[in-house]
């Protein structure tokens, strides 16, 4: 690309790859880089991956307007339990806890759980004889006498941060406060946090879980963005250096230092991101994101070009596929489902006799048997292989060989035989049993948000997403797939898709005939002021900062609450039933039905403020002649063929808009290889480069 | 099914998908529920059955009451209202204890589904419902008429057609008519998704019966079910465990015999049926002997007619565990509980490696209610859990449910929506079973009411006087107490009117050990001495463990003295 202009780029970090993407602003062209993470010190494989792209294309790092940067770093300090050593201040009374959570069995059956070990043990949590009541009210004064107590023994055992966690906290934080101030003074060198300004919300587990995480990793996320900002500005970089959070939206450095658990999903967010945004620039309001890699499958709903956010998550589940097997983080984030489907998913037959593909995954090291790496279990690459889906000579652009031989072998050996079928049947089995895992996990997501999946079309990318895509959008009744070019870095692009944002929240019980309206606005105005403060300093105009309200409401004596958009303008009494339609609408659209006839109860108030999202120009390119592109033809499996039919072979890299043909045909990538069947009847290259497939 | 057929790919996918559907249903009906325990702990069960009564796929939810109980409810309904009188859009329903699982508050709805006129299979659901009327949730009535209104197996939707009368008696009869006519619109939803799925599923595959495939799951998860029983060495074995009963112990007694692929569960033995509601009918009886036997042989079978099939359980009519008309079930947990662990106990004496200390087993319920000070009447349910049984090569939990799953409430949601105070919520030290693995630890709560009159306390305790026992010389976990904060003890079920400015005090038992205790890691013990969770001088006393209290180390010297006797 022409190397006068300004870029912006996206730099992931992965567990294997550190992921770049360079974008020229005045025309949206992109780059994209890729090198191996350095986990012992991250910021090293950044900064060689940077410097490398940008040599490339011969840019200099002035020309870099903003870097956005996404990372796992704090999800791994996590898992592995790799941060600070903590300790936690709690009301006395309440030592445990962490440890007695929800008192709940993830698992109903399995008497060998094992439960999430608390990030602090027993023997670091201590107890401070001081109450706040849940009205608010102070009922037994913080001493400080007993405080400061508490931290020598905390210094002399060696603990250097401190979560502090007071009952009914979110409604009154002043012991925290003054808590944080005397640590402050009397001990300056321990990190602190406190859950009053983590996250201000009601249920003492999930919010000493949340606040205790956040100060677990705040040295560690500390430490690694002075060092990157630090080398950054070394190599003569100027822009803005965003970090992008869990629920889409970008913050400065300060602010993911402060608040470390708001970064933790950046990733995955990622990727949910890019197909929003090309699915606005495609007229897809809504799409299902469908991201298979070589372990994972996962999933996001995205209506009306935003993808579906919540309150709560997991980090560091002790089983990694299972609901409540993990830590409690309350933040805002992005939905996903994740499901152990990818290629590398292993097959075996059960001990019903029925074939089984996941969650086990046979990784990249040995990885799937065709592999040649010393695998010995079928895995879906091996199937889809077989099933002519991929290329033994074009895996990664031709940089792998992939052994069809042994694959076949396997098959036939650990699943065709004892099943006693043949192994082509063994192979269509695992790509159909994998398909119906995955939209499976769909459904029952989709139905909790009282969604229809067949209105969603499907968008795929990942490595694996692309192949598998046509016949998990013919099992979810879909009637459209649209696939991005690039679809094995497509979530790199979507940190150049995120806005500035940040969210604040505030629990305030109570009935709304009954509720302290003056008390709602007070907060929520102090929340905004705040907000649009932090943001303008982050360099956004004041005129184009949103501001959205919401509130977590239920009817009285329900226990799930439902997030419901606030209208604009100050609130009051008169205002009740403008409030009560609204949720009314909301609970329609999640449960398809009309709620009782009862009084609302409002939990937590939530604002969100945001900028403009940034706009990515995507390039067009339109070529006459697409004889070029195609490479061939194979013989590739399809069903509804009953068997194996010969097909078209098509380079990805030489198509462009105003290309159009139907199934069967294969588009092939460096990273990827769409599969299109006979029953899509009209196969095209939209303008933003995405191929669109149709039934009709 | 014509020209389907049922290869181990097909059948994987149908019977995922089945198991999918079901999974959609109890989604359904949580999300809209409104009764606490239905959402918070999962107190539901949905399922569907092939056309001949056989149930097929059943959701994996929260409590194991419902296990068998929704399996066997449906020949009730058969029996009722046989294929010839249904029509679509009929919607059957019913509370009645003994048909389904084991107390009024449960209503259970079964909704016919039909395919071009053809009556295909079932969707069923249950769930708990707020109130029912009568004396309220409790153990406290004389008969099951005390304990609410009774619906018999009837329709309430007929061709589509809202069942008016009966829905004005519900209203009528109920203390919070909305929520309860709430939780059953949310049990019609359930079915009605399970159906559409169902029949969306017959149409992509091309089924126009879902028999053979109902056979199919059945016959191979009966085959696994009995290859799984016959790891269990052939034998006779028994438990008789004692529980605090009403104001008398009740004995629970039970034979098991292992013979080849089938187990057979006899209760002949356990006391005679309560004039208190403490009784629980077969179906519970049976729901929570499965489960315990299945979290020990076969956690990963599913549930479904052919599970079930290998498993025979027994009690004498008449007694605790069969009880007859009109006997009081409302509280038929606080027995039930215990069954699981019973059968556990039974089967662990035939397979120590595989076995499993006692838990605490009965959940523990507390409910409150008066007026606030601010004149505001509340009516307030607190569900507490101990410590779990220890198992070889793993200490037992600590403040986690077993067998029962119920999820705890937040303190602070308590206080925010109760006029309560809880002054503690933490683990209980000292409560554990000692043992090569120990038991888990029970846990404490202190609440009191903010109110300047009295408040009305109606427990539901249990392991009062009977704890926890440990297995293969692992020793008991702690009883449990309950009492006023001034230190009277409390009965563990009668109800009380409580002083307003007198708190309650519980500590729920702790579960019982497993194995030598001298026999325990030093290290381990070391670690839970460190944690405050075992005290130095029942490190030396039970564990054979010196510490120094100084410096916190182990005094090994001491140490082998004391466990070498």
């Amino acid at each position: 690309m022409n190397n006068n202009g300004t870029y912006r780029l996206g730099v992931d970090i992965g567990g294997t790859f550190t992921d770049f993407v360079l974008i020229k602003e005045e025309t949206g062209e992109n780059r994209i880089g890729k090198n191996l993470t350095t986990p012992e010190d991250p910021s090293e494989g950044v900064i060689t991956g940077l410097t490398n792209l940008i040599e490339e294309e011969k840019i200099d790092p002035h020309q870099i307007s903003t870097i956005v940067h996404g990372t796992t770093l704090v999800t791994n300090a996590l898992i592995e339990r790799k941060g600070s050593k903590t300790g936690l201040l709690t009301t006395e009374g309440f030592r445990d806890t962490l440890e007695i959570a929800n008192q709940y069995r993830f698992d109903p059956y399995d008497v060998y759980l094992e439960k999430p070990e608390p990030l602090v043990p027993r023997n670091l949590r201590f107890t401070l004889d001081e109450r706040v009541l849940a009205d608010g009210t102070v009922s037994k004064p913080l001493d400080r006498g007993e405080l400061e107590e508490r931290v020598r023994k905390f210094q002399k055992m060696g603990v250097e941060a401190i979560a502090i966690c007071f009952m009914n906290s979110f409604i009154n934080g002043v012991h925290e406060k003054e808590a944080l101030k005397i640590i402050n003074e009397t001990a300056p060198e321990m990190y602190v946090s406190i859950s009053s300004e983590v996250i201000p919300e009601i249920r003492e587990y999930e919010r000493t879980s949340t606040t205790v995480a956040n100060v677990f990793v705040k040295a560690t996320v500390e430490r690694y963005l002075q060092k990157v900002t630090q080398r950054l500005q070394e190599l003569g970089f100027e822009g803005n250096f965003f970090m992008m959070l869990s629920n889409g939206g970008i913050c400065t450095v300060e602010t993911a230092c402060e608040f470390p658990v708001r970064i933790l999903e950046s990733g995955p967010a990622a990727g949910a991101l890019a197909a929003a945004m090309y699915g606005e620039k495609g007229s897809f309001p809504n799409v299902l994101s469908f991201d298979m890699g070589g372990t994972t499958a996962k999933s996001c709903i995205i209506e009306n070009n935003t993808p579906l956010k919540v309150n709560e998550f997991e980090v560091a589940r002790v089983y990694r596929f299972k609901k409540g097997s993990g830590l409690p983080i309350k933040a805002s984030v992005i939905e996903m489902i994740e499901i152990g489907a990818g290629g590398g998913s292993m097959a075996y037959i059960d001990k019903f006799g029925l074939l089984k593909v996941g969650p086990h995954s046979a990784g990249s090291n040995p990885g799937p048997v065709s592999y040649g790496l010393g695998g010995t279990e079928p895995t879906v690459t091996d199937a889809d292989l077989m099933l002519g889906y991929l290329d033994p000579n074009f895996f990664l652009g031709g940089k792998m060989k992939l052994d069809k031989d042994a694959a076949y072998k396997a098959m036939k050996e650990k699943i065709a035989d004892p099943l006693g079928i043949d192994p082509v049947e063994a192979a269509w089995g695992i790509h159909k049993v994998v398909n119906e895992n995955m939209s499976n996990a769909a459904r029952i997501h989709a139905i909790e948000y009282g969604k229809d999946l067949a209105q969603f079309p499907l968008f795929a990318f990942g490595g694996a997403g692309p192949v598998h895509a046509y016949n998990v959008a013919r099992n979810l009744g879909v009637d459209a797939v649209a696939l991005p070019l690039g679809a094995g870095t497509t979530s790199a692009l979507g940190l150049l898709c995120a806005p500035l944002a940040f969210d604040y929240v505030r629990s305030y019980y109570g009935r709304l005939d009954s509720i302290d309206w003056q008390e709602v606005n007070r907060f929520f105005d102090e929340m905004i002021k705040e907000g649009k403060e932090l943001l303008v300093k982050a360099g956004l105009k004041e005129e184009d900062i949103k501001v959205s309200r919401s509130c977590d409401m239920r009817y009285v004596g329900q226990g799930h609450e439902a997030n419901v958009f606030l209208p604009e303008g100050e609130l009051h009494e008169g205002r009740i039933e403008e409030l009560e339609a609204v949720f009314e609408k909301t609970y329609q659209e999640l449960y398809h039905q009309s709620g009782p006839d009862m009084p609302l109860e409002a939990l937590t108030w939530r604002v969100s403020l945001s900028g403009p999202k940034p706009q990515i120009p995507l390039e067009s390119f339109k070529k006459d002649d697409y004889e070029k592109a195609l490479k061939g033809e194979r013989e590739v499996y399809f069903d509804e063929q009953g068997g194996f039919i010969k097909t078209p072979v098509y380079d990805r890299y030489l198509l462009g808009f105003g290309f159009q043909t139907q199934g069967p045909a294969v588009f092939e990538e460096h990273e990827s290889t769409v599969v299109v069947g006979i029953e899509a009847k009209d196969i095209k290259i939209d303008e933003q480069n995405n191929l669109i497939v149709r039934w009709s | 099914m014509s020209d389907v057929k049922l290869d181990a790919i097909q059948l994987e996918i149908l019977w995922n998908r089945l198991l999918a559907i079901v999974e959609e249903q109890a989604r359904a009906l949580m999300h809209t529920a409104f009764t606490t325990i239905v959402r918070e702990s999962g107190d539901l069960s949905a399922g569907i059955f092939d056309p001949s009564g056989n149930m097929i796929a059943q959701a994996v939810t929260g409590t194991p009451g419902h296990i068998n109980s929704m399996a066997i409810c449906i020949n009730y309904f058969m029996d009722a209202f046989p294929e010839s009188e249904l029509e679509p859009g009929d919607v059957l329903i019913t509370n009645d204890p003994w048909y389904t699982s084991g107390h009024l508050h449960d209503f259970t709805v079964v909704t016919p589904i039909f395919k071009e006129g053809k009556l295909v299979a079932y969707s069923a659901n249950t769930t708990h419902v707020l109130d029912i009327g009568g004396i309220g949730f409790s153990t406290d009535a004389r008969d099951v008429y005390q304990e609410g209104l009774y619906v018999p197996i009837m329709k309430i939707y007929k061709a589509g057609k809202r069942n008016d009368e009966l829905f004005e008696i519900i209203e009528k009869n109920v203390r919070a008519p909305r929520p309860v006519l709430g939780d059953l619109y949310a049990q019609f939803v359930c079915n009605n998704v399970g159906g559409a799925r169902l029949l969306e599923m017959m149409g992509e595959f091309g089924l126009d019966s879902i028999q053979p495939l109902g056979n199919e799951i059945i016959k191979r998860t009966e085959k696994a079910m009995r290859e799984s029983i016959r790891t269990i060495p052939d034998g006779v074995y028994t438990q008789n465990i004692l529980t605090d009963g009403f104001d008398t112990p009740i004995v629970i007694n039970a034979t098991v015999t292992v013979s080849g692929d089938e187990i057979t569960v006899d209760y002949d033995g356990s006391s005679p049926q309560s004039d208190r509601g403490i009784n629980v009918v077969l179906n519970y009886t049976k729901a929570y002997t499965t489960f315990g036997l299945k979290c020990l042989v076969s956690p990963d079978v599913p549930n479904n007619e052919g599970s079930f099939r290998p498993i025979k359980t027994t009690a004498p009519e008449g007694s605790i565990l069969n009880p007859k008309r009109p006997a009081p079930v409302g509280a038929r947990h606080n027995i039930g509980h215990f069954l699981s662990g019973v059968v556990i106990g039974a089967i662990s004496k035939a397979l120590p490696e595989k076995g499993m200390a006692d838990g605490y087993d009965s959940l523990w319920i507390t409910q409150l209610s008066g007026v606030s000070d601010k004149e505001e009447p509340f009516s307030a349910v607190i569900f507490s859990v101990g410590g779990t049984g220890a198992l070889p090569g793993k200490d037992g939990l600590s403040a986690t449910p077993f067998p029962s799953n119920v999820r705890g409430v937040s303190a602070e949601v308590l206080e925010s929506v109760y006029p309560l105070f809880i002054k503690q919520k933490e683990l209980w030290p000292d409560s554990a079973g000692a043992g090569c693995y120990r038991g888990g630890f029970g846990h404490i709560m202190e609440i009191y009411v903010n109110s300047d009159k009295p408040y009305l306390l109606a427990p539901m305790y249990d392991r009062t006087e009977h704890p926890a026992q440990g297995i293969v010389g692992g020793k008991e976990g702690s009883p449990g107490i309950a009492m006023l904060h001034t230190g009277e003890k409390l009965h563990p079920k009668r109800r009380l009117d409580v002083e307003p400015e007198k708190g309650i005090i519980i500590k729920l038992p702790g579960g019982g050990g497993y194995g030598n205790p001298y026999e325990r890691d030093p290290y381990k013990v070391l670690e839970d001495v460190i944690s405050e969770m075992v005290s130095i001088e029942k490190a030396a006393e039970d564990y054979g463990v010196a510490i120094n209290p100084q410096t916190l180390e182990i005094d090994w010297g001491k140490t082998k003295k004391i466990r070498n006797g």
